[in-house]
């Protein structure tokens, strides 16, 4: 006959020998009692999840960093000293991470501003470099 | 002084400031009275925080209801936790231009991904609120840890050091029996809004993982304040988090 305080012993292991069907009966109000106490906890983080998927489904706005995107490029051909300045006037944010890069990866992303004055390809080459990849 | 004077001089003055705002490219709707914008990362990209700029704009659709039912969607505490601090937007955009620029800090949106998925606030990674209410070995807990700075206590603390530790040494207090929080980062959380429970949900079980409270900051206006005020919103990060 298994002892409950062998089940309800959360910090030791159960002997290995124990048989879940084979409790005592007497064990069987104290498991049931244990099920009414955490279920209603279970259900309610359940029900919770559901009721958020609903509002969720009901949004129909998406993110609005659209506009961000169109903000405008860089001035064309600068020259790299004009590239820079026009960045920390326009771009100051962008310009505080380009300021930490060596020379050699400033040229590479003024190479990349020469290609394309967009400022996304601009801050993704200089964010790149900055996180080294 | 004819009143065609002065209506040809009222429609110079406005001509003259529409001419001034096109020509500087200055903001109207400005972040702070002497800030336009800021530049939040988010993921591998910069993104320029603004406000939306057409003082004529409303909001449509979910962000503009007003009653939810109460259970589950109820109005939620100014505090989220003893030691935690409640903060507003000012100081969400002084931590994104601080602790999350210099990587000592993180946002958190603590919303299911299914609300994540509709537009996150710059610079935040998802962390759904139901994550840090696992068990201490469940791996997602371990990955949302770290990615927090906590590791894992790989010491075999017994019962003597963690009693001292409690009192203060071996770097205690920033430790306890499964983690060790001594590089842990400043983190915001936030979700839908004051009548949101996820981000408090997440607090709650961060403290009784021992996430130190100081290092907790709750933003109680979520997406509802922020949409409120046209701010800025963007497309979830998509691997998850670059931050």
């Amino acid at each position: 006959m298994v002892s409950c305080w062998a089940i309800l012993d959360v910090g030791g292991d159960l002997p290995k020998a124990v048989n879940c069907f084979r409790v005592d009966r007497a064990c069987l109000p104290i498991i049931f009692a244990g099920l009414l106490f955490y279920l209603p906890a279970v259900l309610a983080q359940d029900a919770y999840l559901d009721a958020l998927a609903d509002e969720a489904a009901h949004l129909e706005d998406g993110p609005s960093d659209t506009a961000a995107r169109d903000l405008g490029g860089m001035p064309k051909g600068l020259d790299m000293a004009g590239f820079e300045d026009a960045m920390k006037k326009k771009f100051f944010g962008s310009y505080l991470f380009y300021s930490k890069l060596s020379d050699e990866q400033k040229q590479l992303a003024y190479e990349t501003y020469r290609q394309d004055n967009d400022i996304e390809p601009i801050r993704k080459k200089i964010m790149d470099l900055f996180s080294g990849n | 002084m004819s009143l065609k004077f002065v209506r040809l001089c009222g429609a110079l003055v406005l001509l003259g400031g529409v001419v001034a705002t096109a020509v500087s490219g200055a903001a109207e709707v400005n972040l702070t009275p002497d800030k336009a914008y800021i530049e939040v990362v988010h993921g591998n990209k910069l993104i320029r925080l603004q406000r939306i700029q057409d003082t004529e704009h409303e909001l449509t659709g979910g962000w503009t209801k007003t009653s939810r039912k109460c259970p589950p969607f109820c109005i939620q505490a100014m505090s989220a936790g003893e030691g935690v601090h409640t903060i507003g937007q000012l100081e969400m955009f002084n931590f994104m231009e601080s602790q999350l620029r210099q990587g000592t800090g993180l946002i958190i949106d603590a919303r299911t991904p299914a609300w994540n998925k509709r537009g996150t606030i710059p610079g935040s990674i998802n962390i759904p609120f139901k994550v840090f209410g696992q068990d201490p070995d469940n791996p997602e807990l371990l990955d949302a840890l770290e990615r927090l700075g906590v590791k894992p206590r790989d010491d075999d603390a017994g019962t003597l050091k963690l009693a001292l530790e409690k009192w203060g040494f071996f770097g205690g207090g920033q430790k306890n029996e499964f983690w060790d929080f001594s590089a842990a980062k400043d983190i915001v959380l936030w979700c839908n809004g004051p009548w949101c429970g996820q981000s408090p949900r997440a607090i709650n079980n961060l403290l009784k993982l021992g996430y130190p409270a100081e290092k907790i900051y709750y933003y109680r206006g979520g997406m509802q304040i922020w949409k409120i005020l046209g701010l800025t919103t963007a497309e979830p990060i998509s691997d998850g988090g670059a931050n």
